[in-house]
Order: C-alpha cells, then sequence, then structure tokens
C-alpha cells in the first residue's frame, strides 16, 4: 500500500474552512498533511481527530512557494499560543492544533478582514489580466495593418480560447463579489461565516488546461501553415511545464521564484528570434 | 499621524502596550497580557504580530534585540505617551459615567 499520496486540489483563500475540513477529513481516513508539492502530499498515519487551521497571512506574497521569513517569524508566535505551523503556500498558513487551550489565531473581525483583501485582491487581478490582453487579440486581430490576422484560424483560435478563459474568470469575480456581500451580512448581523463553498469540487484543473490549451494552439498554428510559430509555441509550452514542475518540487524562495521568472520571461522573448535564425 | 491612527485603543492593543512597559520577547506578550488582565483579554498570535508590526511602523514600540526568529520589544516614549493619554481618556469616562449615575440616584 502507498506511503504517500499527492491530491491535485484548489482552494481560493475565502474557502480556508472548506480547506481545514478537507485535511481534518484526510486525517480521519489516515491520511495526514505533510507538505505542498505540484498538488497536497499526505502520509499514511493512524487515522486521527485533528483539528486544522487555514489561516491567510497578509505579509506574505502570493507568488511564495514556501514559508518565508515573516512566515516563519509567525509561526514561533503561533507555536507558543498552540499551534504548530505544518505548511506555507502564497498566502496561506496551515496550522495544526498542539493544545487544546490553544487560543484562535486571529479574532473574527481579522479573519474576515484578511480572508477579504486577499482573495479581493487575487479575483481583480486576474480579472484585469484577462481583459486586458482580450482586447489586445482582438486589437492586433482588427487591425487594419494586419488584415491576414482577422482570417487567419491561428487568431481566430487564440481569440476563442481568451474569451473563455475571460468568461471562467468573470464567473469567478461574480461568484466572490455574491459570497462578499453575503459574508458582510453575516458579520455584520453578529453571525458566523462559513469560508468556503461547499459546492465547489475544487479540482486544481489550471496546469491541465493550460496543456489542452498550448496543444490546441500548436495544431492551430500547424493547420495554418505557420510552422515557425507551431514550434516556438511548443517550446513556450514545453519551458513553461518544466518551471510549473520544478515550482512545485523545488519550491523555491521568493528571490529565486523572481530570478526564475524574470530568467524564463527573457528566454520567452528571445525564442521567435532564435528559431527565425535558426530556420534561416 | 500614529496619534491620529490609535487615538482610541482596543483592548488587545491596550494590554499589549501595558505589557511593553518590560522589555519583552514577542511570543511572551500573549501570557503577559493574560496575566495582567487575570486571563480576562486573551490575544491570539495572529493579532499579537499584526499588532506588533504596526505599532513598530509607527514608532511607538522599538525591536530591542533580535535572536534567530525571536525579536524583544520595548514600548517607546512616543507609546508611553500614547497609553497614558488612553488611560486618562478612560479615567474621565469613567468619572463623567459616575457623576451622572449619582445624580440619578
Amino acid at each position: 500500500m502507498a506511503e504517500e499520496k499527492t491530491v491535485h486540489k484548489h482552494y481560493h483563500y475565502n474557502e480556508t474552512d472548506d480547506f481545514a475540513s478537507y485535511l481534518e477529513q484526510m486525517a480521519k481516513e489516515g491520511w495526514e498533511f505533510e507538505e505542498w508539492t505540484s498538488g497536497l502530499l499526505f502520509r499514511k498515519a493512524k487515522p486521527a481527530d485533528v483539528h486544522y487551521a487555514v489561516d491567510i497571512f497578509p505579509r506574505a506574497k502570493n507568488m511564495d512557494e514556501r514559508p518565508e521569513q515573516d512566515t516563519l517569524e509567525f509561526s514561533e508566535y503561533c507555536r507558543a499560543a498552540g499551534w504548530r505551523m505544518v505548511d506555507s503556500k502564497g498566502k496561506f498558513c496551515i496550522f495544526r492544533r498542539i493544545r487544546d487551550d490553544a487560543v484562535p489565531i486571529v479574532s473574527d473581525e481579522e479573519r474576515f478582514s484578511n480572508v477579504t483583501k486577499a482573495e479581493a485582491f487575487q479575483r481583480i487581478f486576474m480579472f484585469a489580466f484577462m481583459a486586458v490582453y482580450l482586447v489586445l487579440f482582438l486589437w492586433i486581430m482588427f487591425d487594419v495593418g494586419f488584415p491576414d490576422r482577422t482570417l487567419s484560424k491561428y487568431w481566430h483560435g487564440i481569440v476563442l480560447v481568451w474569451i473563455v478563459l475571460s468568461v471562467m474568470e468573470t464567473g469567478k469575480l461574480i461568484s466572490f463579489i455574491r459570497w462578499r456581500i453575503m459574508a458582510g451580512r453575516q458579520f455584520s448581523s453578529g453571525e458566523k461565516v462559513y469560508y468556503g463553498n461547499h459546492n465547489r469540487p475544487h479540482w486544481s484543473e489550471g496546469d491541465l488546461a493550460g496543456i489542452l490549451i498550448g496543444v490546441f494552439l500548436i495544431a492551430l498554428a500547424i493547420s495554418d501553415g505557420a510552422v515557425y510559430l507551431a514550434i516556438m509555441l511548443a517550446v513556450v509550452l514545453a519551458i513553461v511545464l518544466i518551471m510549473r514542475i520544478y515550482l512545485g518540487h523545488g519550491r523555491p524562495s521568493r528571490r529565486n521564484k523572481i530570478f526564475i521568472m524574470i530568467l524564463i520571461t527573457i528566454i520567452v522573448i528571445a525564442i521567435p528570434f532564435m528559431i527565425h535564425l535558426m530556420m534561416k | 499621524m500614529a496619534r491620529e491612527k490609535f487615538k482610541t485603543l482596543t483592548e488587545p492593543m491596550y494590554y499589549i502596550l501595558l505589557a511593553l512597559f518590560e522589555e519583552r520577547r514577542g511570543i511572551d506578550i500573549m501570557d503577559v497580557v493574560q496575566q495582567i488582565s487575570e486571563k480576562r483579554v486573551s490575544v491570539g498570535p495572529g493579532t499579537l504580530y499584526a499588532m506588533l508590526q504596526k505599532f513598530e511602523d509607527n514608532d511607538i514600540i522599538v525591536t530591542t534585540r533580535t535572536e534567530g526568529r525571536q525579536k524583544w520589544y520595548i514600548i517607546t516614549e512616543r507609546g508611553k505617551q500614547m497609553l497614558l493619554g488612553e488611560m486618562e481618556r478612560q479615567r474621565q469616562m469613567l468619572q463623567d459615567g459616575e457623576h451622572v449615575l449619582s445624580k440619578k440616584q
């Protein structure tokens, strides 16, 4: 029997209660959460009633792959109060209760504020990102200087994919706004706010969708006769995949991740020129 | 600026600053607050950590030393003035309340 397993689940910042419940359920079934890798890594253990707290640490950055200095310092305070930090990623911190008299990590007010700020930033940023690129793609496609692009299957494909992704992102933003209004009312009337959405399956669909979209665009470029473009896309897709695997398993520090991201950006920008030179 | 922001202190703020009249290690403040308030007030680690950062950013407390991930803090002169001002305000409130109630009885 396998001693460990990795589960690919994704939670939003306003789903910390769902996340903690899931970890507690896994512990009951004999799977103890160990750390983040490419997904959530669980190790086989004796079935136990474990109490987890999933909290948002505002000083952490969304890009953090592992606990940074501030988070480690914060974890010392939590340990003294009866919570052992198991792991952290982005602004998520996962704690396991080690004392029955452990006091809550933050007050209800702070929790509400930390969760809503973190999730609002994430949703608005992603929505703006998708919208800006959608406008850019449409502009490139319909710009009078590039009439061939209005007929190109490849550009139709890009715009179609981007519209689908933008609609999905808009759905997430609307869903968050609805949750925020409802939770805000509950909070103001003194009711307990539930941080989660029982109905959402929490699939971690991002990587699979990314691969499918990449392959779809490569196929479109080939059928459009754009060989350079197809090769370029294939190389970019391979680099992005290697980077994703490295980030999941290597878990670089914030500083190293910034360095890697800059390096990848330079490589991706340089690829078209390199391929063009090679094909000459 | 700091005075405006912390014009009135919340209960946890008040007790954290009281605890820092002596130099203390950050993580010990939670226990000290419980002792001072006779277990009436407890401050969570997230609340305390965030509060210490805000106080330090506003020169209300200062880090005296750092050892690994542990830091020691003490209240500054500015913080003391702020705390004493808050105590005076609360004393005044209590006095006013007692004055009004004694007239009614």
